[in-house]
């Protein structure tokens, strides 16, 4: 939970399919892990 | 079915079987490891705290004994909040990797044009925002 987050790697210039991949796969994923990294820091907070 | 194709095939699912049987191994092996270190460490803390619990219920100091109850209270609140983020994490693995799929099938069902291809300013422009971002990530 206290580890960084990960750096985005950028996509590699191939195609729409490549990109629309590395949103999805990358981009959101690191989004949505970062979310919940942020709702948990939140739940172990000193209330 | 010919009898070479029928061995090769039962050949193939033992292999593939073989990988699925030691990746869920390793991942086992790494919870538990992962898990248990992490329940280890915190029951020598739970014991460290509820000996100085005594000593400071033996002395009657009530200030010790309240910073000590919320201590506990807290490493009780961030233990809850570590295997939640475990458990989110778990599902966005599982949800990200369906998606993945779901991607794939579309791609190999209807296929791109081969020209459909980002030019070198866009590339650039993306490439830019990555690099802001990754800069913030990376602040202190």
């Amino acid at each position: 939970m206290a580890a960084p987050c990960a750096a985005l790697v950028a996509p590699i210039a191939a195609d729409y399919d490549a990109w629309e991949s590395w949103v999805t796969g990358t981009l959101l994923r690191a989004y949505a892990d970062c979310a919940a990294k942020h709702d948990a820091i939140v739940a172990a907070w000193p209330k | 079915m010919p009898a070479w194709l029928a061995s090769m095939t039962a050949g193939l699912w033992g292999y593939v079987g073989a990988l699925a049987i030691g990746a869920g191994l390793a991942a086992g092996g790494t919870y538990y490891v992962t898990h248990n270190a992490d329940a280890a460490a915190r029951a020598a803390l739970q014991l460290q705290i509820a000996g100085l619990q005594k000593q400071a219920i033996a002395t009657h100091d009530a200030g010790v004994t309240a910073s000590l109850a919320k201590l506990q209270n807290f490493i009780g609140q961030m233990n809850a909040a570590g295997a939640g983020y475990q458990a989110s994490l778990a599902a966005i693995d599982a949800q990200f990797s369906n998606l993945q799929k779901g991607l794939s099938n579309a791609i190999a069902a209807k296929p791109l044009p081969v020209d459909c291809k980002p030019d070198a300013g866009r590339v650039r422009q993306l490439a830019a925002a990555v690099a802001a971002a990754n800069l913030h990530a990376a602040a202190p």
